[in-house]
C-alpha cells in the first residue's frame, strides 16, 4: 500500500496559500413554470492551492447546483444566476464572456460526474473523447491525442490501456468508467478538479479503488480537489477542510477535524453522529425531511426538524459567523452545539 | 399541507375536472365548439326532418348574409337551393357520428389488443404486430378504395373501414406503453401481492396507458372526420342524398370561384371541429395526470413541508 | 449492532432455503454454434430466517442478491433448490397455496420512485392487497384498515387520497413498507428498501422497521449493499458473492470478526469518518469482479484473493464453521486472528499432506 501524503502536511501548506477560487454571495435561481425556487442562497466558499474541501449535504442543500455555478454548466433557463461572485485567477467567472469560459471547462477546471454512463459519450471510444479534448484545447493532432489518452488511461489504473482506449464506454465496467471520467478530467492538467458524488452509484469496494485514486492523483498533481459529497466518512478521510450545507446555505465551514468531532451546528452534529461508529442499533436523530426549496422556512431553515430551536431560529436566519479559530458555523446557538 | 383536492380513495370528482377546465381558456372554446357540435348532430339534426334536401330552385346560388331572406339562406344556398346552413346541422350527425364511434371503437379494440400483446409477449404479441403492420403497410386511400368497391358506401363499411385503418395505431401505442410499463417496481409489487395477470392488465396498466390512449382518440376524432370527408370528397363516402361536410366541399367545388360559400362553410366546420378535438385532447392530457394537473389547479404541488415537523 | 440472539437461534426458523439455484440462459448462440453459457445468477444458496429476527443479506452488485429476493417472492422461477415455508416447499405450491404463501411474505422494493403506481392513490395501492386476495379482510373494512396501516407507518390516514408525486422519498418507503404489511405477513423481503434516501431519512425509515418489528414480531430479510445500514438492523448476517453465499453468522461475530477475506476486503473498504485516522491506508482489492457467466474453478472469489493458494482453484470450499453458529467458504479463514487455515474441514483429503500452509 502506498504511503499518501498525511493531510497535516498538506493543509499547512494550504491555509498560507491565497484562494484559488473564491465564491462570495453566490445566489442561484430556477424559474420554473410552477414559480422561482431559490436553490442556493447566498453561499461563500473559499478553495486554496492543493487544498480538498468537501462539501456535504443531503439532496435539495444545493451542492451540486453550486459546483455546476463554479465550472459555468448551469442550464440557463431554467437556472439563473441571481447574484455573488467567482473569482479564479483574477477574474470573475459569473462576468467572463463565453470564449473564455470554455477555454476554463476542462482546461483549468474539471469536472468528474456522478453519473459516468451520463458524462461519456456512447457513440465514441474513450479514446476519442480523450484526445478530442487535446484537440480542442492545445490544437493536437488526434494521432497525439491518442497516445495522451493511453498514457491517463495507464496512470487511472486502467489495464492493458493500449486495447481499452479504442473501446466504447459500454464495455466498462462501472468502477473502469468511472476511471475513465477521472482521466478525462486530469487529462489537461488543471488546477481544480469537481468531483460532485464520484463514488455513490458505486460498490463499496469499487469505490475504495476510486477515492484511492483520487487521492493520489491529487497528491500527484497537487491539485485542488472540491469534493461534493453526502457521505461524510469519505469526506472525513479525504478533505482538509469541510463545507455543510442545507438548503442553500453553508451553515457550517472548517477544518475536518474539527467540524466532525467538535461540530458548531445542530444538523452537523446529528449528521456526524449518524456517521459514526458509536451508533449502535436504530437510532433517528433528525425528525422530518429536508425543505422544500419552493417553501423553505422563516428564520433558519433548520429549526423545524432542530431540537435546539427556539423562538429566534423561527424568526431570524442566523449569518455564518466565526466559532473558533477557522470554525464558522450558521447556528444562533452554535457553542452550545455538542455530540 | 392539505390535498387540494379533496377526495380520498379516487379521482377528482367531475366538479374538479370543471374547475381545471376553467383555467384553461382555450380549452373552455374548444369544448364549447364540440359540444355545439355534438349537440348539433345528435339532437338538432334528427328534428330537422328533411329540411336539408328540401330543394326550391328560386332560392338557387344566393351569396350569405343576405338577411332579408331569413334563416334558410343565411350562409347562403346552392344550387338546388337547398339551405347550406341546414345542410351542414345535418351533416354534423354523420360525420359525427362516424367519427365518435370508428375512434371509440377502434381504441377500445386497439388497446385491448395492445396491452394484451405487450404483456402477454410471445405469440400473441408476434401476431397482433404483424396485423398491425400489414394494415398500416395500405395506404389509406387504397385500402378504402379496395373496401369501399366490394362493398357498398354505407355508413357501416365506412365505419368498419376508418376502425380497421386506425386500429393497428391504438394496437402499437399501447404495447409500447404496455411493455415499458410492465418492468416497473408496482408491477412486481402486484405480483407479489397476488394479483393475476387480467387484474394486473386492468387495474395497474390500464392507468398507466389509458391517458395516453385518450389523449389519441380525442385527437384522432379530429383525424376521423378528416378522414371522412377525404373519402366524401373523392365520392367514396356517404352517397347523397345523404348529407355529409366532406360531401358538401366536393360537390361545391366546381363553384368554387363563384359561390365560394359552397365550400368555404363546410370546409370551416371540419378545420374547426378538428382543432377543436386536438386542443381538448392536450387539456385532457395535463387534467388526467396526477403529476401533472398543478397546471391547471392553480396550486403547487409538492412534499410535505417541514414546516409541520411531521415526521416523514 | 444487536446483541439479542447472538449465537443463539432466534426460536424456529420460518424460512429455510435450501441449496436455490437459479440460471439465467443467454439467448443465442457462439460464434461457433455451441449455446452460450448460462448467466449464473444464484448458484446454490442456503439460508435460514428465524422467527421476529432480521437476517441481513450483503453483497455488492450483480452478487445475486435482487435475483434471490424475486425467487423468495416467487416472481422468478428457480433452477433447482426447494424453500420452506409453513412446512411446504413453496417452489411446488399449488394455486391456493401460491396465495396463501403470498399473505405470509411481502417485498418492499428499492426504488420508492417506482413501486407505487403514479396513477393510484396511495390509499388504494395499499388496497389492492385485499383485492387480490379475497377473504382476507370484509370490503367495508378496507378503508379504515388502510388508514390503520398508514398511521403505523408514520403517516397521516388522511393523506390516502394522495398520489405518490405529492410525497418524498421516504414517504414513498413508508407507503411501500404500510403495503407489505397489509396481508400481516410473517416476513418482509427489503431489497435495498433505503438506497435511495437521504442519510437522515434512512435513520427513520430503518427505526420505523425496527419499531414494526418489536411490535408486531415480523422477520425481515434485509438486502442492502450498504454495510453501516446492515450493522444497525440486522440480528445475523450473510455475506454473498458471486451467486453464492460466504460468510453467514451472528452480525456482531462477523463485523468483529470477519473469517473470509472478501468480506474482511468489504468491511475494509467502507469508508470511517473519523478525521484522526490515518487516511486511505485500507486496503484496497483489485480488480473486477468475475463474469457470472463464467465464474473462476474452484473458489470464485481467489482471483481477487489476498491469500489464494493452490488449493483454491481445485477446490470449491463450501460454508464450514468458524466459531459457535459463524461460517464461513474458505480454506483459510481467519479465525482467532489466525489465517493458516484449516486444512482437513472442507477439502478433500487427499494431497492435502502435500500443501503448503
Amino acid at each position: 500500500m502506498n504511503a499518501l501524503v498525511h493531510p497535516s502536511a498538506v493543509s499547512t501548506d494550504a491555509a498560507e496559500a491565497s484562494p484559488l477560487i473564491s465564491v462570495k454571495g453566490l445566489e442561484v435561481e430556477f424559474r420554473t413554470a410552477r414559480g422561482t425556487v431559490r436553490a442556493v442562497r447566498g453561499v461563500d466558499m473559499v478553495l486554496r492551492k492543493g487544498e480538498t474541501l468537501a462539501v456535504i449535504g443531503e439532496s435539495g442543500s444545493g451542492k451540486s447546483v453550486t459546483a455546476r455555478a463554479i465550472l459555468g454548466i448551469l442550464q440557463t433557463p431554467p437556472a439563473y444566476i441571481a447574484g455573488g461572485s467567482i473569482q479564479f485567477k483574477g477574474r470573475d467567472l459569473l462576468r467572463i464572456s463565453e470564449k473564455e469560459r470554455r477555454s476554463i471547462q476542462g482546461a483549468r477546471i474539471a469536472m468528474v460526474f456522478q453519473d459516468a454512463l451520463a458524462a461519456l459519450n456512447p457513440l465514441l471510444p474513450v479514446g476519442w473523447q480523450i484526445a478530442e479534448l487535446f484537440k480542442v484545447h492545445r490544437s493536437l493532432p488526434m494521432w497525439k491525442g491518442y497516445e495522451e489518452a493511453i498514457e491517463l488511461l495507464r496512470r487511472t489504473g486502467i489495464p492493458s490501456p493500449e486495447e481499452r482506449v479504442n473501446q466504447y464506454p459500454h464495455q466498462f465496467s462501472g468502477g473502469m468508467r468511472q476511471r475513465v471520467v477521472i482521466a478525462l478530467a486530469i487529462a489537461l492538467s488543471p488546477d481544480i478538479l469537481l468531483a460532485d458524488e464520484p463514488t455513490t452509484a458505486l460498490d463499496v469496494t469499487v469505490q475504495a479503488q476510486v477515492m484511492h485514486l483520487l487521492a493520489k492523483l491529487r497528491s500527484e498533481a497537487g491539485l485542488a480537489l472540491l469534493l461534493i459529497t453526502h457521505n461524510i466518512a469519505i469526506a472525513a478521510e479525504v478533505a482538509d477542510r469541510v463545507a455543510v450545507m442545507y438548503a442553500g446555505r453553508v451553515i457550517e465551514e472548517g477544518p475536518t477535524a474539527d467540524v466532525l468531532k467538535r461540530p458548531t451546528h445542530p444538523y452537523t452534529a446529528a449528521l456526524a453522529s449518524l456517521a459514526s461508529d458509536a451508533i449502535t442499533g436504530v437510532q433517528a436523530p433528525i425528525p422530518g425531511s429536508p425543505p422544500d426549496l419552493a417553501a423553505i422556512p422563516s428564520g433558519c431553515a433548520f429549526h423545524p426538524r432542530c431540537e435546539m430551536a427556539r423562538d429566534v431560529c423561527r424568526q431570524v436566519d442566523p449569518a455564518l459567523r466565526t466559532i473558533r479559530q477557522g470554525q464558522r458555523s450558521a447556528c444562533h446557538f452554535a457553542e452550545e452545539v455538542s455530540l | 399541507m392539505s390535498n387540494p383536492i379533496p377526495a380520498p380513495f379516487g379521482n377528482p370528482a367531475l366538479r374538479a375536472y370543471l374547475a381545471m377546465l376553467r383555467r384553461d381558456r382555450f380549452a373552455v372554446i374548444a369544448v364549447t365548439v364540440l359540444i355545439l357540435v355534438l349537440v348539433t348532430g345528435l339532437v338538432i339534426a334528427p328534428l330537422m326532418g328533411d329540411a336539408a334536401v328540401l330543394q326550391d330552385l328560386r332560392a338557387r346560388m344566393r351569396p350569405p348574409f343576405q338577411l332579408q331572406f331569413g334563416l334558410h339562406s343565411l350562409l347562403g344556398t346552392d344550387l338546388l337551393g337547398r339551405s347550406v346552413l341546414y345542410r351542414l346541422a345535418a351533416g354534423a350527425q354523420l360525420s359525427v357520428s362516424i367519427a365518435l364511434t370508428a375512434a371509440v371503437a377502434a381504441a377500445t379494440i386497439g388497446t385491448a389488443i395492445g396491452i394484451w400483446a405487450g404483456y402477454a409477449g410471445g405469440i400473441v404479441e408476434g401476431v397482433a404486430m404483424r396485423i398491425a403492420d400489414v394494415i398500416l403497410s395500405f395506404p389509406t386511400l387504397l385500402l378504402a378504395l379496395l373496401f369501399l368497391y366490394l362493398l357498398d358506401s354505407q355508413t357501416g363499411n365506412i365505419i368498419l373501414l376508418l376502425i380497421i385503418g386506425r386500429v393497428p395505431l391504438y394496437i402499437r401505442v399501447a404495447r409500447a406503453e404496455t411493455l415499458e410499463t410492465r418492468g416497473r417496481l408496482f408491477v412486481d409489487a402486484a405480483r407479489s401481492l397476488g394479483a393475476t395477470s387480467w387484474t394486473i392488465c386492468t387495474r395497474e396498466i390500464a392507468p398507466v396507458v389509458l391517458p395516453t390512449i385518450l389523449t389519441l382518440a380525442a385527437l384522432d376524432v379530429g383525424v376521423l372526420m378528416l378522414l371522412e370527408s377525404g373519402l366524401s370528397f373523392l365520392g367514396l363516402g356517404v352517397q347523397p342524398p345523404a348529407v355529409s361536410w366532406g360531401g358538401m366541399v366536393a360537390e361545391g367545388r366546381r363553384w368554387i370561384n363563384s359561390a365560394w360559400w359552397l365550400t368555404l362553410f363546410p370546409g370551416l366546420a371540419i378545420f374547426l371541429t378538428a382543432l377543436s378535438a386536438t386542443i381538448f385532447s392536450n387539456w385532457l392530457r395535463v387534467a388526467m395526470d396526477p403529476a401533472h394537473r398543478w397546471r391547471l389547479e392553480g396550486t403547487r404541488p409538492g412534499a410535505a413541508s417541514a414546516r409541520s415537523g411531521i415526521a416523514s | 449492532m444487536r446483541t439479542r440472539l447472538e449465537g443463539e437461534s432466534a426460536g424456529a426458523s420460518i424460512l429455510s432455503l435450501r441449496n436455490v439455484v437459479k440460471h439465467f440462459g443467454l439467448a443465442g448462440r457462439s460464434v461457433l454454434g455451441k449455446p452460450r453459457g448460462a448467466l449464473q445468477a444464484v448458484d446454490g444458496v442456503s439460508l435460514e430466517v428465524g422467527a421476529g429476527e432480521t437476517l441481513g443479506l450483503v453483497g455488492e452488485s450483480g452478487c445475486g442478491k435482487s435475483t434471490l429476493a424475486r425467487l423468495i417472492t416467487r416472481l422468478e422461477e428457480p433452477t433447482s433448490g426447494e424453500a420452506y415455508f409453513g412446512g411446504r416447499n413453496i417452489f411446488a405450491l399449488s394455486r391456493a397455496e401460491l396465495s396463501e404463501y403470498r399473505r405470509g411474505v411481502q417485498m418492499v422494493f428499492q426504488d420508492p420512485y417506482s413501486s407505487l403506481n403514479p396513477r393510484v392513490t396511495i390509499g388504494r395501492t395499499i388496497m389492492r392487497a385485499w383485492e387480490s386476495n379475497p377473504g382476507i379482510l370484509p370490503r367495508s373494512r378496507w378503508k379504515e384498515r388502510a388508514g390503520e396501516l398508514l398511521e403505523l407507518v408514520g403517516l397521516p390516514a388522511d393523506r390516502a387520497g394522495w398520489y405518490p408525486h405529492q410525497l418524498s422519498g421516504g414517504q414513498r418507503q413508508r407507503v411501500a413498507v404500510a403495503r407489505a404489511l397489509a396481508l400481516n405477513p410473517r416476513l418482509v423481503v427489503c431489497d435495498e428498501p433505503v438506497s435511495a434516501l437521504d442519510v437522515s431519512i434512512q435513520a427513520q425509515v430503518l427505526a420505523l422497521l425496527d419499531d414494526l418489528q418489536k411490535r408486531l414480531g415480523v422477520s425481515y430479510l434485509f438486502i442492502s449493499h450498504d454495510l453501516d445500514v446492515v450493522k444497525r438492523i440486522a440480528h445475523r448476517v450473510a455475506v454473498m458473492y458471486l451467486g453464492r453465499i460466504v460468510e453467514e453468522g451472528p452480525a456482531r461475530e462477523v463485523f468483529e470478526h470477519p473469517a473470509h477475506p472478501y468480506t474482511q476486503i468489504l468491511i475494509a473498504s467502507v469508508p470511517v469518518a473519523d478525521p484522526d485516522r490515518p487516511r486511505l491506508d485500507r486496503p484496497v482489492i483489485q480488480g473486477d469482479p468475475p463474469s457470472p457467466t463464467a465464474p473462476p474453478s474452484g473458489c470464485r472469489f481467489r482471483t481477487r484473493c489476498p491469500r489464494a493458494q493452490q488449493v483454491c482453484s481445485e477446490i470449491d470450499p463450501s460454508l464450514t464453521m468458524v466459531a459457535g453458529a459463524h461460517t464461513a467458504a474458505c480454506h483459510f479463514p481467519t479465525i482467532d486472528g489466525d489465517s493458516s487455515g484449516r486444512a482437513l474441514a472442507s477439502a478433500d483429503a487427499r494431497n492435502l499432506a502435500d500443501l503448503p500452509l
